[in-house]
């Protein structure tokens, strides 16, 4: 296993704005990372520093490049999708596959084609002429078909439908991801990309606050409905977040073991949705 | 350079060529325009003719009267020659404004348009070194204002000898006078594109000067462009009560077509109208004085400086 991204001190500034304050983190090579956090949280600005989109202060290094000075040669390697449908609306769908198979030496047209093959796009058509949703499956299929290392995603399925965005995520664990690929993805749709995650990474107020595989998540964190007479002892172990749910109460923990929790009531695996909410609403605490 | 790395340079040229379709609809338009009033006055011209012959007169109407018109049979090789040049280089100065007017929009999109629709997300998602971008924009630039120029006044320069032709076989004046002198429309191409490759070489630091404006601005790169170098003459007349920066900048725009020909505007008086004519004045002037102008060299050291600028900020500007 390689070392994919290797992030220290990473740090932005936008004026009087810390969007990113000395992160650190590293991301293997075959991970399928969620990038989690609230709007403004550094999510966008961790990306951007990663694709040589913005400068940086610390240390950034992707594989092997600092992608401040070495963005062209970092893109033969890594492909990306920026979190709105960026495509110029002059350019004609044929043009655009020509562009990419001359200038991407890991582009496949048979790939991108096969892709394509499944939409209702047309070769002749313009950017332009196409729905919203048209264009974003025609986005994805040229990044789809380049052979990358690192995919990085933000907010790929904004404005397509449910069931594209389905079938976008199972033609991206079918089709396009293996052992030699790791994909960064972050979306407000948690619940969507939770199953064909393996990492999860959640950043919130410029800071890393969690950078765990699922496995790590599922072990360290625990859902508990307790009945009103328990509440106490439940207090007593220190529950990262607490609500209340048909007048029970459900708490969160987070590092504690699941033997002692059975004694208080019912446990569930939270969703990472719950997990996020915790984190965030728990630091606020 | 290798196959690759020129199918790269080929497609990047080309991706500008869809974008920007004005760069060759809006000569190519001209052209036509200009094809379809030249009939026009052709037609004018035979319906006159016809109309003399049976001593019809229309009262409304264009009519041309053939006493005016030279015999050609009449004219001498130099004549000829003269006359061959002047035609191209009126044709090829009308499309090298309209060129110019074209270019200058192009270059103020340039590096601007991507970032304001933020497809520049895209673009650079790709591996292509900005350096790579900007110069491929820039070589665009160039080939519209001198690969574009020259074939579109050349092809509408054969439409007219075709229908000189045409016209003149029709009047029974004698058609293939013009054929008879290939060499005189070889000598006056050969002597446009000469031209156009050191107009486009002299204005290189406006071509930058553009490109940095169409980099660096958040809005309106017009604006930058032009109100920089204006604000620049307004604050030297207020300061120093004079205009040497603006009549640097406008007297740099024309500077070129004394040193490239033989050009001398008192010619078009008196007698020397007639060696003007014979094409001796209006022909290659001294190219090493030309290479050696300062000028040319401060230019190009400036439009490198504006050209470099334009990369850098690239890469900080990718968001507006």
């Amino acid at each position: 296993m390689s070392m994919l991204v290797k992030a220290k001190g990473l740090t932005k500034r936008y004026g009087a704005l810390t969007a990113l304050d000395h992160v650190d983190f590293e991301i293997e090579e075959g991970r399928i990372v969620g990038l989690i956090g609230p709007n403004g949280a550094g999510k966008t600005t961790a990306l951007k520093a990663i694709l040589g989109l913005t400068d940086f202060e610390g240390e950034l290094d992707v594989l092997g490049h600092d992608p401040r000075v070495a963005r062209h040669e970092l893109m033969r390697s890594v492909c990306f999708i920026a979190d709105v449908a960026v495509l110029p609306r002059w350019l004609r769908v044929s043009n655009a596959i020509e562009y990419v198979e001359a200038v991407h030496p890991g582009f496949s047209r048979e790939r991108a084609m096969h892709f394509l093959e499944r939409t209702k796009i047309k070769q002749r058509s313009k950017v332009g002429e196409l729905s919203k949703g048209m264009v974003t499956q025609l986005h994805l299929a040229l990044i789809m078909a380049i052979d990358a290392k690192l995919l990085v995603l933000d907010e790929p399925t904004l404005g397509l439908d449910i069931l594209y965005r389905k079938e976008f995520y199972t033609s991206l664990l079918n089709d396009y991801f293996d052992a030699q690929r790791t994909i960064i993805v972050t979306t407000h749709q948690v619940e969507e990309i939770e199953k064909i995650l393996t990492h999860l990474m959640f950043i919130d107020g410029g800071k890393v606050t969690l950078n765990r595989s699922m496995e790590e998540v599922v072990e360290e964190y625990t859902e508990v409905l307790v009945p009103a007479d328990k509440a106490a002892a439940a207090q007593a172990l220190k529950p990262l977040y607490e609500r209340e749910i048909f007048g029970k109460k459900l708490y969160l923990f987070e590092g504690v073991a699941r033997a002692e929790l059975e004694k208080l009531g019912e446990i569930h695996t939270p969703s990472v949705a719950d997990i996020f909410v915790a984190k965030v609403k728990g630091g606020m605490q | 350079m290798n196959a690759a790395d020129m199918r790269v340079n080929k497609t990047l040229m080309r991706r500008e060529f869809w974008e920007n379709r004005s760069l060759w609809l809006v000569p190519s338009v001209v052209a036509g325009v200009l094809t379809v009033l030249t009939l026009y006055m052709l037609v004018a011209v035979l319906v006159g003719h016809s109309n003399t012959v049976n001593n019809v007169d229309i009262a409304n109407g264009p009519h041309f009267q053939l006493d005016n018109m030279p015999d050609l049979r009449d004219a001498s090789d130099t004549e000829i020659t003269g006359l061959v040049r002047i035609m191209t280089g009126g044709l090829g100065a009308i499309f090298n404004i309209i060129m110019q007017i074209v270019v200058f929009f192009y270059l103020l999109d340039s590096l601007y348009a991507d970032r304001r629709d933020r497809s520049v997300l895209f673009w650079r998602s790709m591996p292509v070194s900005d350096t790579r971008t900007v110069l491929s924009k820039l070589a665009t630039a160039l080939f519209a204002l001198t690969a574009v120029t020259f074939a579109v006044t050349v092809a509408f320069q054969l439409v007219l000898v075709v229908l000189e032709l045409i016209m003149g076989s029709v009047l029974g004046v004698h058609p293939f006078v013009l054929l008879a002198h290939p060499g005189a429309f070889l000598g006056a191409w050969l002597l446009l594109a000469y031209g156009l490759i050191v107009q486009a070489v002299w204005m290189l630091p406006f071509y930058g000067w553009f490109m940095l404006a169409s980099s660096w601005a958040k809005k309106t790169p017009f604006l930058w462009a032009v109100l920089v170098p204006l604000g620049i003459i307004g604050a030297e007349g207020w300061v120093f009560h004079s205009f040497r920066f603006g009549r640097m900048i406008f007297a740099h725009r024309l500077d070129w077509l004394g040193l490239a020909y033989n050009f001398d505007p008192t010619s078009f008086r008196g007698e020397q109208g007639a060696e003007f004519m014979g094409g001796s004045i209006f022909g290659i002037g001294n190219i090493g004085q030309l290479l050696a102008s300062p000028e040319l060299w401060i230019g190009t050291v400036l439009a490198a400086g504006f050209i470099y600028g334009a990369i850098w900020l690239r890469r900080l500007r990718t968001e507006i």
